[in-house]
This record gives structure tokens, sequence and C-alpha cells, in this order.
């Protein structure tokens, strides 16, 4: 094997349960039986990440991104199976861990703090976060004085300095104006750039088609498939497109394939270049 | 045992870090306030006023060797108040901290380990002026002061376990959290910080020594007030060592076996 693996997930299972009401909850932490659903949220997942890639994780609200993501990232832990993860791990939350009281400048370390920074890494990157954050004279008033805009911007440039050998990164990297977008994406090509790994939960397709080296796809707590982003992006689209047209009973039966999406998405794709050949030969006649 | 090995290795490794996440906690409490600092002093002299006015003015209050009350309640007020912010926001800290607790992976024992450390560096200022009336009063140092860091450290690991175990039930039923309030209030009246226990019939007198907050508070006034070496009441103390050994094996077994349920039912 010569690919370096960084995370492994094997057989993954993450149940929740969802009790009728306190009593029945405090009954189950005893053990004793008590009334109650189990909701699976991922149910055998079995898939290698190698190191050094972006990948997306693709799926309907409710298939278990979020909850393979939180897994990854340490914060929740499986119900069954294996989650070996090989590497330090940090989630993107720019908004967890700012303090309205303290200044921008303050908020910088503390937020490093809660993410594990010890005080000599801090120093290092605290004038590339003020100069990420582009808040200006603002750095040394208190946070509550800021915007909201620049209060996201701040919470995201420290964020994004923590430097983790995997990056989670579960919420729109649409902060601010389109240029501070821009930044933030650069600055998680950057972050591929020096080797790292970077899981990307987005509703976005565009987003991770155009910066996703593969995607996941997951519906129902289920693998449906992992392959290369630019197959990958438009199939999924294409099953979006089914999903919004079906109704719940429908969509309650549905096991999505993706071969049959990627067939069909590839089967279009050729549809559109003979069309494009069509016409160019066309033109090229007339 | 391996739980408890567990949850110590991970409060050491990280108490840096937690004392300086506290450091900035109390700076963010701070910058809210005109007068800052200056309220972690004037809070225990509203309350120590009104417990001299009530018990000394009012009841007529005796303490042990004719010491002034006020001074006595100082004494023991000062460790009380420490112990019981810390008791409190402890049992408070994993629901307090849900929010980063959910997105951020950090020791979920970071967060009660916080909440001590906040309310003992509150306390180190509040030491401060204890130490300056004890000197404007007359009562002059003795070695026997330094024993304020045994009772410091005994404090702090007794707090630990005693914190593991009611924050972990907190966060998972949330009505223990509600009862921790009159089990304080009435450790309170227990705890010899407002009357001398010793005024207590001879059989009650086991709740003192049963009592590890009066370990404390009482451990305070030995060393300050009385000139008494800790090494005197050692049966009370073997006693609060076995508790404490207690507390924190158990407090970790069960914070480990309910860690994993927290981040989902927070």
């Amino acid at each position: 094997m010569a690919q370096d693996v960084i995370v492994r997930c094997e057989k993954l299972t993450k149940t929740y349960d969802l009790y009728t009401g306190e009593g029945a909850r405090i009954k189950a932490l005893l053990g004793l039986p008590a009334k109650g659903l189990h909701y699976s949220a991922l149910d055998g997942v079995t898939q290698d990440f190698i190191r050094g890639e972006i990948v997306g994780l693709a799926g309907l609200n409710g298939s278990g991104k979020s909850t393979l993501a939180k897994i990854i990232a340490g914060i929740t832990h499986p119900t069954g199976g294996v989650c070996d993860v090989r590497g330090t791990v940090s989630m993107l939350a720019a908004n967890v861990g700012m303090n309205d009281q303290l200044t921008g400048r303050e908020n910088i370390h503390y937020k490093c703090m809660l993410m594990g920074l010890t005080k000599r890494q801090i120093a290092r990157v605290e004038d590339s976060i003020i100069d990420f954050a582009e808040v200006g004279v603002y750095i040394d008033q208190p946070l509550r004085t800021y915007s909201s805009g620049m209060r996201s911007r701040l919470g995201f440039a420290i964020s994004v300095h923590v430097d983790p050998e995997i990056l989670i990164v579960d919420e729109a990297l649409s902060v601010g104006d389109a240029a501070f977008s821009e930044k933030c994406l650069s600055r998680m090509q950057e972050f591929r750039d020096s080797g790292k790994t970077i899981f990307f939960v987005t509703h976005a397709p565009w987003q991770m088609l155009h910066f996703c080296d593969r995607v996941m796809w997951l519906h129902k707590g289920r693998v449906v498939g992992f392959d290369a982003a630019d197959t990958m992006v438009p199939s999924y689209v294409e099953f979006t497109r089914d999903w919004t047209k079906m109704e719940q009973p429908e969509r309650d039966a549905m096991t999505p394939e993706y071969a049959f999406y990627r067939e069909r998405f590839q089967c279009q794709q050729r549809e559109a270049w003979a069309r494009k050949a069509a016409g160019a030969n066309a033109e090229s006649s007339s | 045992m391996k739980a408890t090995l567990t949850v110590l290795r991970e409060i050491v490794t990280h108490l840096p870090r937690t004392i300086r996440l506290a450091l900035y906690e109390n700076r963010s409490r701070r910058s809210q306030l005109l007068l800052g600092r200056i309220w972690d002093f004037l809070n225990p002299l509203f309350q120590i006023l009104i417990y001299w006015f009530v018990f000394s003015v009012g009841l007529k209050t005796e303490t042990r060797n004719g010491f002034p009350y006020a001074i006595w309640l100082m004494c023991g007020m000062m460790p009380w108040l420490a112990m019981n912010a810390s008791s409190v926001n402890a049992a408070n800290a994993i629901q307090a901290n849900a929010h980063i607790l959910k997105n951020v992976s950090i020791p979920v024992t970071i967060m009660p380990m916080k909440a001590i450390a906040k309310a003992y560096y509150e306390h180190l200022w509040t030491m401060g002026i204890l130490i300056v009336t004890l000197l404007c009063t007359g009562v002059y140092p003795t070695w026997h002061w330094l024993e304020v860091f045994y009772y410091l450290l005994a404090s702090w690991l007794f707090l630990t376990g005693f914190g593991l175990i009611t924050s972990s039930l907190s966060a998972v039923y949330r009505d223990f959290f509600e009862f921790l309030n009159p089990i304080m209030r009435l450790l309170f009246y227990i705890s010899s910080v407002v009357w001398p226990l010793e005024s207590l019939p001879e059989n009650l007198q086991i709740i003192m020594f049963l009592n590890p907050f009066a370990y404390i508070v009482e451990g305070y006034r030995s060393c300050l007030l009385y000139g008494e070496g800790f090494w005197l009441s050692w049966q009370q103390g073997l006693y609060f060592w076995v508790l404490t050994a207690l507390l924190l094996v158990l407090g970790s077994m069960l914070h480990m076996r309910l860690r994993r349920r927290f981040i989902d039912q927070l």
C-alpha cells in the first residue's frame, strides 16, 4: 500500500437515542428498559482517506455528513466501528469561543488557546490573523462593538490559522464579501499545497467541484459513492434534481445508486459534446 | 483505576491552558465593570458585613479564644466563597460550555477545572485583603501561615473530585444541578463559616468532622489565627484525604462513563 492513509473509517455507525421524555432518558441512562427510538445517523461507513486530499462530503440534510465530520474531529464518538485518525484535527468553527467582552486581540489569544495552541504558537500567528481579518483599528476594541461581518471575519481568520494536519470545514465559506471568501478559499488551497488534508462539508456544488479532489456522497448514513469530484458532483446534482421532484413516500423508498446517476450525467455530457461538435461542424461547413 | 489515571493525566497536561483560559474569562468579566477588580474585594466584604451584623451584633456569637468575630468570620468566609463558587460553577461547567464542547475538540475536563481556577484566582486576591486585615488588626504572621498552601492544595484536589462528579451528573440530568444549590446553602451553615460548630452539643460535632468543607474552613483559621499545625487534627485530615481519593476515583469513573453521552445530549 503506497498511499498514505490519514483517516481510516471501518464500519462506522452512529445511533442517536431519542426518548419520549426526560424520565425515559434517565431510565435508559440507568440501564433500565426505556421507551425510545434509535435514529441511525451513520450506518456502516467504511472508507480510507488519503493524506493531502481535499475531500468533499455531499448529501442531503440528515445524511450523516456532519456526524461523520464530528467523529473525525473527535468531538463525538461513534456507536460502533473504528475511526482511526492519524494526525491532529481541528474543526473550523468561526463563531465558537468568541467572547463579547474581550477585545479582538484578546479573542485571538482566547480562541487559539481553546483550539490548543501554545503561547509561542499564538505569538507567531497573531499578526497574520490580524492581517487576514481586516478589522483595522477595531482590533483593540471589545468584540461587542463589532459588526457581524467583522466578527465572523475575525473568527474565521483565527480558525484558519490553527495549523492542524487535518482541517474540517463544516460551514459555508461565505462570510464577508466575495473578496474575503476568495481569500478563505485560497487559504484552504495553501493548506492543501502544504500537504494537509481537508474535509469539506457544503451544500454548494460549485464550491465542491471547484475545490475538492474527491467527494463522498452520503445518503441516510450510508456511502453512495466516493469518487473524483468532477464525476461525483454532477452525478449528485442529477440526483438532487430527481429528489426535489419526489413526494415523501417515494423519497423514503429511494436508495440512490451512484452508477445510475453517473451514467446519466455522462450520457448528458456526451450529448452536450456531440451537440457542440455538431454546432462547430455546421459553423465550419457554412 | 484506569479511568482515574486517564482523567488525572488529562487534567494535569492541560492545566496551564486551563489556567490561562480562566484568566481570560475573568478579564472578560472585569472589563464589563467600571470598578473592575474592586468587585473581587467588595463582594466578600459586603457578605462579611452582613453576617457580622447578624451573628455578632445581633446574635452575640462567641468565637474560640475570643478572637473578634469579624476577623474570625473573614478567615472562614474567604475559603468558603472560593469553594462555593468552584462547586457551583464546576457543576454547571459542561452545560455552560456546551457550545464550545460541541464544536471544538477539547478535553471535557478542562471545563470544570477552568471554573475552579477562576474561583481560586479571585481567591488569591481576597487572600491578599485577608492578610492585610490580619496584619492591621495585630495578628502577627507565624510559620503556620504557610500551611495555607496545604489547605489550598487539599481543597483544590477535593473540589476536583467533587466537580468531576457534579459536572458529569448535571450534564446528563439537569435536576441534579438544581439540587446542588440548596445543598450548598445547607453546607454553608454546617461548615463553621458563620458560627462555630464547637458550640454544638458533643454528639452533633460529628457533622463538623465529616464535612470536608468544614475541614478547610477550620483549617484556614487554625493556621492563620490559632497557630495550630494541620497535623493536630490528623484524624479528620486522614478522613478528608480518604474521601478526596474516593471522590477522585468515583468522579473520574463516572466522568469517563458519561462523557460519550455529554456531547450528543447537550
